[in-house]
């Protein structure tokens, strides 16, 4: 029992590990170590970017052809979603949010590629939660002002403004935490089953915690960012 | 101390507990909600998916916080 | 997982800051743009075809209005074509009448006159057989040929009233 235990807490420790890729050195003799997750998104970017240059070709008005169909179905999916949680107000912000969506969902699935998930680093969920409450507090500025902005926090009473000062840490903090607690728990329990029933039976739950799971936890981080914005800008 | 450590990690995950609680709670009352007004389920579903990826964020932290106790305390 | 890096959060927001600018660029751009433009194209043949409608709708009500105003135009033209009609009919048949009354009276005139020239005519001719007839008598009796003569004449007077 104990070497399984090993076994598990070990394999785990290397996957969970962020391994530095290469430094750059700084010249007082530190360097700034670079993560496999910045790689791994890197080539994310570019793969996404070749994507959408082939998928992009040749769109028309007319004489649509399926692959532009699929295009702008799904296109059209993501507007009306962000539009509908953004409200009228917020609808300029969507174009970050539908790349957000994209990049959480690529970063979810990229493992079934053989690529270690970025979003299983640290890092990367925080910095995605730090842009989301930057983005979300410069929605509120943007629509009521500096002045309006502040005001903001003492509604609907004054007594509460504390919780409401809270809110700006706890809200990257919850949304930072989910994606990479949902993606790491996710990870552990397809560890788990690989450890006990090597052939087969992953393949299955694969399917829910490597694509479902990933693609849902897209889906809630930008719906709970847009919903946020919503409210900061109304 | 593995034992003692094994115990941490088990009671971290109880919070799983709450979450089924909160989440079935919500899928309950959804399932009821949409069987009263079928033409509302899209607006019901979405709500009841935000609702349960905020409930269900407090079993993840308690899964978070066992494996960190695995990992750091071992 | 858990080595906290400055850097690297500082690298994955410019990643993620990137990735944003060539997603607008490449991707959501274009599409938008083209959801957006066929979108209007379809309000702009919309808009166009309620147009035309509302237009088609306009012509029909004008050349149901000429139409109207045409079919009364004719009824008035009829009415006054059998008013026109009935006066010149009257007056048509009025002045026929007229006509056969002259025409009537004329001949009656005529016969009147023929008549009395026949009249005289016989009576001169009668007188001429009568003297024809005196002289021959004369010529057998001269003694009462006056009286003869007269009562020659009285008789065929009666003749011919009683003729007429």
């Amino acid at each position: 029992m104990d070497a399984f235990v090993e076994k598990l807490v070990d394999g785990l420790n290397e996957e969970l590990e962020c391994e530095t890729v290469f430094s750059i050195p700084l010249g007082n003799g530190h360097s700034i170590p670079v993560f496999e997750s910045v790689v791994v998104t890197w080539i994310i970017i570019v793969a996404l970017i070749v994507i959408s240059k082939l998928l992009v070709r040749n769109l028309t008005i007319d004489h649509v052809s399926k692959k532009q169909l699929a295009l702008e179905s799904g296109i059209g999916f993501l507007r009306n979603f962000f539009e509908d949680a953004l409200g009228e107000h917020g609808v300029r912000y969507m174009p970050y949010l539908m790349t957000v969506i994209l990049y959480i969902g690529v970063a979810n699935v990229i493992g079934l590629f053989g690529f270690k998930p970025p979003t299983k680093d640290m890092n990367v969920t925080i910095a995605l939660s730090l842009m989301s409450i930057i983005l979300i507090e410069y929605a509120g500025i943007y629509k009521k002002g500096v002045k309006g902005w502040i005001k903001g926090f003492a509604q609907p009473v004054a007594i509460v403004a504390p919780i409401n000062v809270l809110e700006i840490f706890i809200r990257p903090l919850s949304l930072c935490m989910r994606l990479f607690g949902n993606v790491l728990g996710a990870f552990v329990v397809m560890e788990l089953i690989k450890l006990c029933i090597p052939v087969g039976v992953p393949t299955v739950f694969s399917l829910y915690f490597d694509i479902f799971d990933g693609l849902i936890q897209a889906y809630v981080f930008v719906f709970l960012t847009s919903l946020f914005i919503n409210e900061a800008t109304e | 101390m593995t034992s003692l450590v094994a115990l941490g990690a088990g009671i971290a995950v109880l919070t799983g507990a709450g979450a089924g609680i909160g989440i079935g709670i919500a899928t309950s009352k959804a399932v009821e909600s949409i069987a009263r007004q079928p033409e509302a389920s899209g607006k019901i579903s979405s709500s009841l998916l935000l609702g349960c990826a905020l409930a269900e964020a407090t079993a993840v932290y308690g899964l978070v916080v066992a494996i960190l106790i695995i990992l750091l305390l071992k | 997982m858990l080595k906290l890096d400055p850097w690297n959060i500082v690298f994955t927001i410019v990643n993620l800051l990137i990735l944003y600018w060539a997603m607008k660029k490449f991707l959501f751009g274009p599409v938008l743009a083209i959801m957006d433009k066929r979108r209007e194209l379809i309000e702009g043949q919309l808009e166009d075809a309620a147009q035309k409608e509302q237009e088609a709708t306009e012509m029909k009500a004008a050349y149901e209005k000429d139409l109207r105003q045409a079919k009364e135009e004719a009824k008035g033209i009829v009415e006054k074509a059998h008013g026109d009609a009935k006066v010149e009919y009257d007056r048509i048949i009025k002045e026929a009448d007229e006509r056969a009354a002259q025409i009537i009276v004329k001949a009656n005139k005529t016969v009147e006159l023929e008549k009395q020239k026949t009249l005289q005519e016989m009576e001169s001719e009668i007188a001429s057989i009568a003297l024809a007839a005196a002289a021959k008598i004369m010529n057998e009796s001269q003694e009462n040929d006056q009286t003869l003569y007269n009562k020659f004449i009285k008789a065929g007077d009666a003749n011919d009233t009683a003729g007429n």
